[in-house]
């Protein structure tokens, strides 16, 4: 390579050895989230139901440190298929936790007490999202369908859907941002990782869920239930 | 793969940022050109097919995606990586706002024949274009540069 003034500037233009690695992993990530089968439990719609139900309880109490809920053996069964044991603690990409333990006929579910950050930040007028070390603009995904979604598996291979969604706005609307954060776990109906979010919010994106495992194609879903949502809730 | 990535991941960052001129856009351009490549299945001949594959995809990716941005051309200097200088250290960051401010027909050419030390007849392949063009855009980019750069480089 000749040494001169313009080699020297490109040299500089290179991604330092923690951009490299992040990037690594991000590509690696998401290979394995397209390469992977996704768990399904099609045919259990029921279930389905009692964890969106229980799901959207626990939304509810994201402020406490604890939630307890007695749930039937089948689902102690699914929760134990899923997690390791009698339970395991998964976390979120913005630092919330949530543990899980199967006790007896109750089932113990522990979230994190603090708040973890947005993943949301503004740069030059647009917004990214920061998640798994990818960064990703979602001003577009927002503008023009009023949600984003990012699937990956953790490294115990549980699948995580972060949601970035309009708020309907209205008076039953949590507005700290106009925009809300979610982070589901699809294959076990529970969430966390939230900011922002409103119960009927939560409701809708559980709803389209289930729509999902019922045969619907999640965005076919999603707007459904969202269109709903923001003009049930909206000013 | 992970081989690939690690013969490549500089020279398709440093493409990218030379078109989309920020950390951000171009870590997830890496990261889209790769997945593309796993998702084609593509096969090389050689580390140089590969190579070539590479600056093709990357330019052609970085290409349509500045043509589908709203986005403004505004680039956060801040975020901008400090070229190291021997003797004019207090330029770098003014001279590569320079490098990138040039028209991306300049800069990709400018790259691939001093940086990646590719032919003239080499570039006009892999852009496919004339080599009178590669010649002409060589020099007006060299030029530009020279310009930015109040002589200090060497043809």
């Amino acid at each position: 390579m000749t040494n001169n003034h313009i080699n020297q500037l490109f040299d500089a233009i290179a991604p330092d050895e923690n951009q490299k690695e992040n990037m690594w992993k991000a590509i690696e990530r998401q290979r394995r989230v397209a390469h992977e089968p996704s768990r399904e439990m099609r045919g259990r719609a029921s279930y389905r139901k009692i964890l969106i139900s229980l799901s959207a309880s626990l939304l509810v109490l994201l402020i406490s440190a604890t939630a307890y809920a007695a749930v039937s053996g089948d689902i102690e069964k699914l929760y134990d298929r899923y997690f390791n044991g009698k339970g395991q603690t998964v976390n979120f990409a913005n630092g919330d936790t949530l543990h899980y333990e199967i006790n007896g006929k109750n089932t113990k579910v522990a979230i994190s007490a603090v708040n973890g950050p947005w993943l949301v930040k503004k740069s030059w007028g647009r917004l990214i999202v920061s998640v798994n070390g990818e960064k990703i603009n979602i001003t577009e995904a927002l503008k023009k369908k009023g949600y984003f979604y990012y699937s990956y598996r953790d490294d115990n291979n549980i699948l995580h859907r972060l949601y970035i969604v309009k708020n309907a706005g209205g008076t039953k609307d949590y507005a700290e941002r106009w925009y809300s954060q979610m982070e589901w776990l699809p294959e076990l109906g529970m969430s966390g990782g939230v900011r922002g979010l409103s119960q009927q919010l939560a409701q809708a994106i559980g709803m389209a869920h289930l729509d999902e495992e019922e045969g619907k194609d999640l965005d076919a879903a999603l707007q459904d239930r969202l269109a709903k949502y923001w003009k049930e809730y909206g000013n | 793969m992970d081989d690939i990535y690690k013969r490549n991941v500089e020279m398709i960052y440093r493409i990218c940022f030379m078109y989309l001129k920020n950390s951000t856009d171009s870590e997830d351009a890496v990261q889209s050109i790769f997945l593309k490549l796993l998702k084609s299945n593509t096969s090389f001949a050689d580390p140089e097919h590969e190579k070539a594959w590479l600056i093709v995809m990357t330019r052609n990716y970085c290409k349509d995606i500045l043509k589908s941005w709203w986005r403004t051309r505004k680039v956060e200097l801040a975020r901008l990586p400090e070229a190291v200088w021997r003797d004019d250290g207090d330029r770098s960051g003014e001279v590569l706002d320079q490098l990138l401010a040039l028209p991306d027909k300049y800069k990709i050419v400018l790259y691939l024949y001093y940086f990646e030390e590719y032919s003239v007849r080499e570039i006009a392949n892999m852009l496919i274009r004339k080599e009178s063009t590669i010649q002409t855009q060589l020099a007006k980019g060299r030029t530009l540069m020279k310009l930015s750069l109040g002589g200090h480089y060497d043809k």
